[in-house]
């Protein structure tokens, strides 16, 4: 099994998926930022982290998560700082052997995140980055 | 004295990402929890002890890292 997890500054970048021998299920999923918070327009999300909490949070969910469902991996980022609007903020990429797995720990995985997880985002608004820019 | 770190709409809330609580003897995470909100109404959430999500009943030592979470927002 394989359990990794990255707390990185800014937008995460392109996916890249390595291979995963055994799984005949491989789920991503990426939260992308919206350009409408509230119907208000924004400019971007700031995330802010309390590490290291956040990050042994997320490394305890998904060790939970991989033994509770027979996980080949799990693998989750997650932005901090600024992510503008149609950018990625967060990943998770689940391999199991079969899809119900996979997708049942998808689910589970980003429902504890967001419960029990220290990361906040706030909205960034046009007029917050005309004034400081 | 016991320093306690604000993130988030707490500290938003209150306009501090920290703040000082005096609290007498051996102090447990639901007196600090207690005393917090007598003082900071506005503040909610749960007590973590170094990086840990602590019991209520867990004593505070002097050395500990301690902060409020409140309602998280990630992903």
């Amino acid at each position: 099994m394989s359990v990794r997890i990255t707390i990185a500054d800014g937008p995460l970048g392109e996916a890249s998926l390595p291979g995963f021998p055994g799984a005949g299920a491989v789920v991503v999923f990426e939260g992308i930022v919206r350009a409408l918070e509230d119907d208000r327009l924004l400019n971007a999300l700031h995330y802010d982290t309390y590490e290291p909490m956040a990050q042994n949070m997320l490394r305890a969910i998904a060790e939970d998560l991989v033994q509770e469902h027979d996980l080949i991996a799990l693998h989750a980022s997650h932005s901090r700082g600024r992510v503008g609007i149609g950018e990625c903020s967060f990943r998770l990429i689940v391999a199991s052997a079969h899809r119900k797995q996979a997708l049942a720990a998808m689910d589970a995985f980003i429902d504890r995140m967001k419960q029990d997880v220290p990361i906040w985002k706030r909205p960034i608004w046009p007029e917050h980055e005309q004034e400081s820019g | 004295m016991i320093r306690v770190r604000l993130f988030g709409p707490e500290a938003a809330a209150i306009g501090t990402d920290s703040v000082q609580v005096t609290l007498q003897g051996a102090a447990s995470c639901q007196n600090l929890l207690d005393e917090l909100t007598r003082i900071h109404p506005d503040l909610t959430g749960r007590i973590a002890i170094n990086h840990e999500f602590a019991q209520p009943e867990q004593i505070i030592g002097e050395s500990d890292e301690v902060a409020l979470i409140g309602l998280v927002s990630g992903g």
